[in-house]
């Protein structure tokens, strides 16, 4: 995020009021580990750095490293919980906030975070995502069901149009419950989920686009044999990349480890680790599935009963 | 139908003039080189006719590939100076039709045409006349709301929807929360019938009625009413936000009623609504979508 001028203004006011230089440096070590400010400053050790200084010298290291909206979550999380046992009050945080709103995020109050608001901006990342570092995610895997036959027997042109009704369909479905696209190969791709409750949401939204395409090939798939899918969750540690390279850790080979083994087709297949976060409304629809390997396994289905 | 057809001679159209002049259809031409870079691009709901005069079987051989993997086109065979040896084989490999020079001199009728259509079973998923079990005397209200004035008599689409189990819910739930319940179930029917003109219209404590408008032909509001049945789970999970399953019955008809705004319909005199409301609160199952017999049938719709 691009930190305006005003907005650094702004929140250098809200730290210089708010706190002594001592407490400045404890809550920028928060947030960058070890932090000299008077190396930052060129003060030197024996000098008081003022204020202002040091409260300016913070936001534009904060803003530069990119970790803006972290520290005015950290700022939050100083007036509401405090630290070391003392609430702080933030001058101006309440302006602030609500300037970081105007240029397209939203306060998700589950991760404590920021994060982009959909219906302004849409990104691979959230917006807030940082480049190298680890996030514990769930990934969406969608896989058409017997894909080369179905181009043989009906040709490249049909079966591209088809596949993007069905990217349409997952991504409407995905976008809802703030899930993102993270890759699209003509006839599946791979949805990311993350912050709270991205277990829960992966599902949920396999769960509708399941239902949806249940519909559609009842009342609009040009194909006689109407067009089936596997879809596949799983969750694990996932090291972001902005270039895509992180559609190649171990949690997405995984993923699709599962899908080429136990996916069938109009189910969806999730890996044990998801199960124990549904509703129990949900989860009791899942069945177990046995794997070669002892794994545990659950598949949700939509069948004319 | 749109007819193409793909020849280098244009003399070949003649036999194509009755179907040109037909309201029910048109014939495009093409030169066979276009048969490939068209037919990607192709929709549902055409018929095509190669032309394969003065090609080699080899060149008939990988063009009928080409139109057999289309799924989205059935196709017949012109053979003008009547060359192939095995007529047979084409309707093996797919095609629908094959014309003669003969017949080309004769001219296609739209009645061969037909049953062409037929055999190649595409006619059939034309759209068939609405079977639904219409009011006595019909009074569609349009496609939209435009043209619906207060006061007047329309068919509608009518669907009753009642929260289930609300005799147990009283007793355990406070008056805010039943409050809320009603409330997000009517959000959450505002939203679903968002796309096919829906309102709900009729409130009452725990159940009501909501109408879209009836273009005379076709019954709009029952795929909304089945993709809520379908998402009941999720539906309850992610907008209602109380631990115990919220159910509720739907039941759609089509009837006759005076309009009246939202709020405004207490006096109305409407048998149908009566009888919606009656099948709503005696017939109905919890958690069921009910519809007349007819309306029943999903039809396929491309």
């Amino acid at each position: 995020m691009r930190v305006k001028g005003r907005l650094r203004t702004l929140a250098t006011r809200a730290l210089t009021e708010s706190m002594e230089v001592k407490t400045m440096v404890h809550v920028a070590r928060r947030m960058f580990g070890n932090y000299d400010l008077h190396e930052r400053t060129g003060f030197p050790q024996s000098v008081p750095i003022p204020n202002r200084t040091a409260a300016s010298q913070i936001i534009a290291d904060v803003a530069e490293t990119d970790l803006f909206l972290e520290f005015v979550s950290l700022l939050m999380s100083l007036e509401r919980v405090g630290m070391a046992g003392r609430k702080y009050k933030i001058p101006r945080l309440n302006t602030i906030v609500t300037e970081i709103l105007d240029t397209g995020y939203r306060y998700d109050s589950g991760s404590g975070s920021f994060v982009e608001d959909r219906a302004i901006r849409t990104t691979r990342n959230w917006g807030v995502l940082r480049e190298g570092e680890n996030y514990v995610m769930a990934f969406l895997g969608v896989d058409v069901a017997g894909n080369s036959e179905l181009v043989r027997r009906h040709g490249q042109g049909s079966m591209q149009r088809i596949y993007q009704t069905l990217r349409q369909i997952v991504t409407e479905s995905v976008q809802r419950r703030n899930g993102r696209l993270w890759g699209w190969e003509g006839d599946g791709g791979l949805f990311a989920f993350t912050f709270e409750e991205e277990n829960q949401r992966a599902v949920h939204s396999a769960v509708e686009i399941l239902n949806e395409l249940f519909l559609y090939n009842l009342i609009s798939c040009p194909l006689p044999e109407g067009l089936h899918v596997r879809l596949t969750i799983h969750n694990g540690p996932c090291e972001y990349r902005s270039d895509g390279t992180e559609l190649k850790v171990d949690t997405v080979k995984r993923l699709w480890d599962i899908d080429s083994k136990y996916g069938q087709q109009d189910s969806l297949t999730i890996s044990a680790a998801i199960l124990p976060s549904l509703d129990h409304s949900l989860s009791s629809r899942f069945e177990g599935i046995r794997t070669s390997s002892g794994e545990n396994l659950y598949a949700y289905s939509v069948r004319f009963a | 139908m749109r007819i193409l057809l793909f020849t280098d001679n244009k003399s070949c159209l003649a036999g194509f003039d009755t179907l040109r002049r037909s309201k029910n259809h048109s014939v495009e031409v093409h030169p066979r080189g276009k048969l490939k870079p068209i037919l990607e691009d192709l929709s549902h709901g055409h018929f095509i006719y190669l032309d394969i005069t003065g090609l080699s079987i080899a060149s008939v051989r990988s063009r009928l590939k080409l139109l057999g993997n289309s799924a989205s086109s059935p196709f017949g065979i012109v053979d003008r100076n009547s060359t192939l040896k095995d007529i047979a084989e084409l309707f093996q490999r797919g095609a629908s039709d094959y014309v003669d020079g003969r017949l080309l001199r004769e001219g296609l009728t739209t009645a061969r045409f037909g049953r062409v259509v037929e055999f190649a079973a595409i006619g059939a998923p034309e759209p068939e006349p609405a079977r639904i079990p219409v009011p006595m005397n019909v009074y569609p209200s349009g496609s939209g709301w435009d043209e619906v004035e207060q006061g007047q008599e329309y068919t509608f689409q009518m669907l009753y929807v009642g929260l289930d189990h609300m005799k147990e819910m009283r007793r355990k739930s406070s008056e805010d929360l039943l409050r809320t319940i009603r409330r997000t179930l009517q959000g959450i029917l505002s939203r679903a019938f968002a796309g096919v003109d829906g309102r709900v219209w009729v409130w009452k404590e725990d159940d009501g009625v909501l109408l879209c408008p009836f273009d005379g032909e076709r019954v709009t509001a029952l795929i909304p009413a089945v993709r809520l049945v379908l998402n009941r789970v999720l539906i309850n999970i992610e907008q209602f936000s109380v631990t115990t399953p919220i159910s509720w019955r739907m039941g759609l008809h089509l009837g006759n009623t005076p309009y009246e705004a939202s709020g405004e319909t207490s006096s109305i005199v409407s048998e149908d609504l009566n009888l919606i409301f009656h099948l709503g609160e005696r017939a109905l199952k919890p958690g069921q979508l009910a519809v007349p017999k007819p309306q029943s049938r999903l039809r396929r719709t491309k």
